[in-house]
């Protein structure tokens, strides 16, 4: 989990600002439910992500229209629900993606400047 | 069933109970397909910690957190009593179901024969008592045991019969199932006066204005401002085309205190003027002195 002492990065609050992007990233290549972007994150490096919280971002991406949504049943039990990309959601990841970068420049000129000095 | 998706249905009801200030519809939209997601979750032997947590990162996440903070008391309260309420309404359900029976009942009467009574009142079947009672009791009879099968399932489609029920009273209140052949609307009696001369349905009706004793360009004139038309006979009853415009109005049919339908016709017996005696004949001078 996050460290919350002075001495690293917050890496919980890292992550909520950027688990929009993350998310949307990791259904743009192909629709998953719930646990399996989970896993998807947590694979590419995203241990200590919480499920729920990308739970909820799924229900939230859905209800801003950037994802789609259906149901699919198992036969071992209760359905699953996947998600899928919208075009609203691929501009978005677009642009987010764009946002990113830049940032992460931003700070990595400031981090750079600030180790020279 | 796996043992993991039996601890995953319980985790997601307690996800769900966390969750319970929030409408059925938000709780549904946030936890359809939980189970499956735990269960695979509880398969890769991850930690879930408590349902509490879960549910607090769920909201978040979901953007649903800061309506919770700021839901008000008032707020609470007044659902709370929302809630008080329907219940109390469910516990009269038997009176409501013989209530709409009933309103059914005078619906079908209102719209089959208003007519006959001339009420703007529902009928109430007092000519026909025996089929208003035995339509009264079929009614009854359906209305009560579509009540009693009311499921969960069917109470959007129960909502949206009494809507449409509600809608359907609405139509029959301004629809007219049959001709009407009325035309005069009289204020002495409840009844209208019939003609054959009209077949319309709900005409716009006027009063008549009082042009008896008028001068026949005067009664047009009084005619005319209401949108009336009319037509003549003489003292005989005779149908005159051609009047002279100072003939005088003796009699109106309809009279002024009936309402007739707007553009329809007002029938005027007129007479000539009396011509009035004078005591100078036309060439007759007045005899000066000498």
């Amino acid at each position: 989990m996050a460290s919350t002492d002075n001495q690293s990065l917050d890496r919980s609050q890292l992550v909520k600002g950027v688990l929009d992007l993350a998310v949307l990233s990791a259904l743009s290549s192909e629709d998953g439910y719930g646990y399996d972007v989970v896993r998807r994150l947590r694979t590419a490096g995203l241990a200590d992500v919480a499920e729920a919280s990308v739970y909820g971002t799924l229900r939230r991406l859905f209800a801003t229209g950037m994802l789609t949504s259906y149901v699919m049943p198992s036969e071992e039990g209760p359905h699953r629900k996947y998600y899928g990309m919208t075009p609203v959601g691929r501009e978005s990841l677009t642009a987010q993606r764009d946002q990113w970068v830049a940032f992460c420049a931003v700070i990595n000129t400031i981090v750079n400047t600030k180790e020279n000095n | 069933m796996s043992s993991n998706m039996e601890i995953a249905i319980e985790f997601a009801n307690k996800v769900r109970a966390e969750l319970r200030h929030l409408t059925s519809e938000e709780i549904v939209d946030l936890t359809d397909g939980l189970e499956a997601d735990i269960a695979s979750s509880l398969d890769d032997g991850v930690d879930i910690g408590s349902a509490k947590k879960y549910a607090s990162d769920l909201l978040s996440a979901a953007g649903l957190s800061k309506n919770e903070e700021h839901r008000s008391k008032t707020f609470d309260s007044l659902i709370k009593n929302v809630v008080r309420l329907s219940k109390s309404i469910s516990d009269l359900a038997p009176a409501w179901w013989v209530f709409r029976a009933w309103v059914a009942t005078q619906l079908i009467g209102y719209a089959l024969f208003r007519e006959e009574t001339g009420s703007p009142a529902f009928y109430e079947w007092n000519n026909r008592p025996f089929i208003g009672f035995v339509l009264l009791v079929v009614l009854i009879v359906v209305s009560v045991q579509v009540g009693r099968m009311t499921v969960q399932k069917l109470k959007p489609l129960i909502l949206l019969s009494h809507v449409a029920l509600a809608i359907g009273a609405i139509c029959i209140m301004f629809w007219s199932p049959r001709d009407h052949n009325w035309f005069v609307y009289s204020t002495d009696g409840p009844y209208p006066t019939t003609t054959t001369e009209a077949n319309f349905n709900n005409c716009p009706i006027v009063k008549v204005p009082d042009v008896v004793n008028m001068r026949v360009v005067d009664a047009q004139f009084m005619l005319d401002k209401v949108n009336l038309g009319y037509y003549f006979f003489d003292e005989n009853m005779g149908r005159r085309a051609n009047v002279d415009p100072d003939e005088i109005v003796i009699s109106q049919t309809p009279t002024h205190v009936d309402y007739l339908c707007f553009g329809y016709d007002v029938q005027l017996t007129v007479q000539k003027p009396e011509i009035v005696a004078t005591t100078t004949m036309p060439n007759e001078t007045t005899p000066t002195k000498p």
